[in-house]
């Protein structure tokens, strides 16, 4: 068989041969195209630039949002930092000491006159503690004062006087019953 | 039944039923192209794929003066060679027993006819070095001049190439041609 007649026999069968197609080429066909479609730069349709464009606003945003909030948390930081500060220049450290103890005192009679305000029923004898505990609480600053200029045997006095300030040993002494607005206050 | 200028005009407004139609007419058509070129069945699925992707993103580019079927065609032989580019390692390699095999000339079986199957399956088993070559040359007609350029080889390489690869075909065809006689027997 010579050699061009061999290749126009191939040729021939060759040329117009056409088989079959997976029916999963089409759809696989499908997703490239799509694919293609989202990656090519076109104005008319969404792609991947429009969806670059979106997530880079949405990133910009973000930080934006975050850098304001991170300058407002900064201020409430310095805020506190101030306070932080100045609270040692009134009060010498030994003193703080001192006052420990005695310090519940203050929170748990405002939450008792608050209390004491809001609740009917046993108004007659909260109020009553509470004026015994709050002219106490306004002895308190003496205290401190005195802590502050005399140190030696000032010091032993406000102890002695802020252990008998504390109310729970007040109240079992007059008789008066000074947790249950405490407990209450606590509750809400 | 769309014409093809109709199909065309659809595909360049990126109607999908136009897509559909010139996939289900020209599909079968490059499908045997790409297999006639790949290394198996699934490269050349694969292939089909980007055909046709290159197909619908160029079509614009189309400009009505050529056969439509040719532009097709030539899209997907071109497909087809960075296909295989891309796989060039494997390219070109074969035992040292097969190649000294492949050059022992055939007996002739000129009254001899085989079927497009048969001659498929004898080119699917081709290395695919002789089968781009053979393929370029004895089916689309290219020159051995072009086919060095499009493959970045020297013109002797690629008459080398066919050699082979006609002595090849020639051998796988003879094999099937025995066996057909001794059934018919």
């Amino acid at each position: 068989m010579s050699e061009d007649r061999f290749f126009q026999q191939v040729n021939a069968a060759m040329s117009d041969y056409s088989p079959e197609v997976p029916a999963s080429v089409y759809a696989g066909m499908r997703k490239k195209l799509w694919w293609s479609n989202f990656t090519r730069l076109s104005a008319t349709r969404f792609n991947v630039w429009y969806a670059a464009l979106i997530l880079t606003g949405g990133f910009m945003w973000f930080t934006i949002g975050t850098a304001k909030t991170g300058s407002t948390s900064t201020e409430a930081v310095n805020v506190s930092d101030e306070a932080i500060v100045e609270s040692p220049a009134v009060e010498p450290a030994e003193d703080r000491q001192n006052q420990l103890p005695a310090s519940p005192t203050t929170p748990d009679n405002s939450t008792q006159t608050a209390s004491a305000a809001h609740s009917k029923g046993a108004a007659s004898k909260e109020t009553v503690v509470s004026t015994d505990v709050a002219a106490e609480q306004s002895n308190q600053p003496d205290l401190v004062g005195e802590a502050t200029t005399s140190e030696g045997q000032a010091v032993n006095e406000t102890i002695a006087n802020q252990t008998q300030s504390v109310p729970g040993k007040q109240g079992s002494k007059r008789g008066l019953k000074v947790t249950t607005p405490i407990n209450s206050a606590d509750k809400k | 039944m769309l014409e093809n200028k109709e199909i065309i005009e659809g595909c360049i407004r990126g109607q999908r039923a136009a897509q559909d139609q010139l996939y289900k007419r020209f599909s079968s058509l490059l499908f045997g192209i790409c297999l006639r070129y790949a290394g198996n069945r699934m490269e050349a699925q694969d292939v089909l794929q980007d055909v046709f992707v290159k197909i619908y993103n160029n079509i614009g580019s189309y400009n009505h003066e050529g056969s439509f079927e040719g532009w097709l065609r030539r899209i997907a032989v071109n497909t087809s060679i960075t296909n295989y580019r891309k796989n060039l390692k494997h390219a070109f390699q074969k035992d040292v027993d097969d190649l000294m095999k492949s050059q022992e000339e055939p007996s002739s079986f000129e009254d001899l006819e085989f079927t497009a199957e048969e001659m498929m399956q004898c080119i699917e088993r081709m290395p695919i070095g002789y089968k781009t070559i053979f393929n370029l040359y004895v089916v689309e007609g290219f020159m051995h001049k072009e086919i060095g350029d499009m493959l970045n080889i020297d013109v002797n390489t690629s008459k080398s190439q066919l050699s082979r690869a006609k002595t090849y075909l020639q051998r796988e065809l003879k094999n099937i041609a025995t066996v057909k006689i001794k059934e018919h027997v």
